[in-house]
């Protein structure tokens, strides 16, 4: 029986409630897999849009790391990546649109298989009062 | 501690993009198909010798195959685009190893710049805002429809008298045809010259505020001037807030508009507005607290605007629209930015 690998996110705050322009530090990590399975891990710090219209997204911080370009390094341990969150666009949840932000961690593996975690989190002014349909 | 995080998390397997490159590449192949069917088609015709009537008819099945397989692949060719856009930026946060944000030269990325605002300063207050369309343009576009539909129709109509040597009922599908594009002829220009009036009659819409750029939570004033010789029943001006969501079905791009936050900030009932003297009304406006910042991206947005819904006694209601932006709480204007550069230089 083969189990799909293990891959943990740890963003510095609990509540993963950041305000804009704030600094965002992640740790994460890929675990329940042979190191040299692994092609590539790419993580990145982005928003995308759900609901009805099509999706779109902005990718505000990208790093990929390759298993040759690595040496000997082993992918799957902790790596941490520290960027500072735009001013805009802030997370929101309407009636035909939502902006969600979260960082992505993308794992390529030899054989082709690919596995993608999101670990959400919002962007936003935190004192507001929560209204639907407006709430930043 | 790391793993505790994983029973919150979303895991999944990418979904193949092979299927989803075959699926576009049988769309292209289909309409690139019917546009080239319909290309040869229509030089047979324009050159056939024998021109009859039927081959009019004829003429315009064809030409819909190279108007459709033309669309078609123009908007294949345009999704392929935004993709290709998105790639492209992928590739170039890959290759500096910098957030965008240091290469976005907008300071707030995903609003929409003050495009919104027009280069002359208003008469009252200092900015003067746009209209999202004047009356002008969906006059001339009706125009042309209509034009279109009235050739239609006579171009049927002489196909009916050509027809009627054979008898009446032998035909009557034509005559059918002829009914229904009369009465889509007779709509088209009594809604053309709706708009004339319009035009004519009501004289253009002006809105200033004295505030820009706008914040949640703050409060501005606003001017309505309106002009002409009109005997107004109500003039009302609303706040909204919309969002806007543009999706695919099939080839066709659709847009779905929802009103999530609509206030009546203003209203005048009953006056009289002369050639001599414009009426002006003066409100004050405040954007909700919790209000969220504009948004525009490739197929969404959130868009801010103030409306204008005037009913008059003898002239059509209008309803004339002029978007705002409203930047999150706390952003600095573009105005500070520019002075922030120009004193840095």
């Amino acid at each position: 029986m083969q189990f799909d690998p293990l891959i943990s996110i740890h963003l510095d705050k609990p509540g993963k409630d950041y305000l804009p322009s704030d600094n965002l530090v992640c740790d994460y990590q890929i675990d329940a897999i042979e190191a040299e399975e692994i092609l590539m891990v790419e993580v990145s710090v982005l928003w995308v849009s759900s609901g009805k219209g099509d999706e779109d997204s902005g990718i505000h911080f990208i790093r990929r790391r390759l298993a040759d370009t690595a040496m000997d390094a082993d992918l799957r341990e902790m790596e941490r990546i520290e960027t500072t969150l735009p001013p805009t666009p802030l997370s929101y949840t309407g009636e035909i649109l939502s902006i969600q932000w979260c960082v992505r961690i993308r794992l390529i593996l030899k054989n082709g298989d690919e596995y993608v975690v999101d670990q959400e989190f919002r962007v936003g002014e935190m004192a507001l009062p929560k209204m639907e349909g407006i709430t930043a | 501690m790391l793993k505790i995080e994983r029973i919150w998390q979303t895991k999944q397997k990418s979904p193949s993009q092979h299927a989803r490159m075959l699926g576009v590449l049988g769309e292209l192949i289909f309409y690139n198909v019917l546009f080239l069917l319909g290309i040869i088609a229509l030089g047979f015709l324009l050159f056939s010798f024998q021109q009859r009537i039927q081959h009019y008819f004829l003429l315009l099945a064809i030409i819909s195959f190279v108007v459709i397989g033309g669309r078609g692949i123009v908007g294949i060719l345009s999704s392929s685009k935004v993709a290709g856009r998105r790639l492209l930026q992928i590739r170039r946060v890959q290759r500096t190893g910098k957030t965008l944000l240091g290469e976005i030269q907008d300071h707030l990325p995903y609003v929409p710049s003050h495009d919104v605002y027009s280069d002359s300063h208003g008469t009252h207050f200092q900015y003067r805002l746009d209209r999202v369309r004047s009356d002008f343009w969906s006059m001339l576009a009706i125009a042309c429809f209509s034009f279109t539909w009235a050739g239609v129709s006579v171009f049927l109509l002489l196909m009916c008298f050509d027809s009627l040597s054979d008898g009446f009922w032998s035909h009557w599908i034509l005559w059918a045809c002829l009914l229904s594009s009369v009465a889509i002829c007779a709509w088209s220009a009594w809604y053309f010259f709706v708009q004339l009036k319009v035009i004519t009659s009501v004289g253009p819409t002006i809105l200033e505020i004295d505030t820009h750029p706008l914040q949640p939570g703050m409060s501005f004033n606003c001017m309505v001037r309106q002009t002409g010789m009109l005997s107004v029943k109500s003039l009302r001006l609303y706040l909204i807030c919309e969002e806007l969501a543009s999706y695919h079905q099939g080839t066709d791009v659709r847009t779905e508009v929802v009103e999530v936050f609509n206030e009546q900030v203003g209203i005048e009932k009953n006056f009289q507005i002369s050639l001599n003297e414009a009426f002006s009304m003066i409100t004050p406006i405040q954007i909700p607290i919790q209000a969220m910042h504009s948004f525009r991206s490739s197929s969404n947005a959130i868009q801010w605007k103030l409306v204008v819904l005037a009913r008059f006694k003898t002239q059509p209601t209008i309803r004339r629209q002029f978007p705002i932006i409203v930047h999150p709480i706390g952003a600095p204007s573009q105005i500070d930015v520019d002075q922030g550069v120009s004193g840095a230089v």
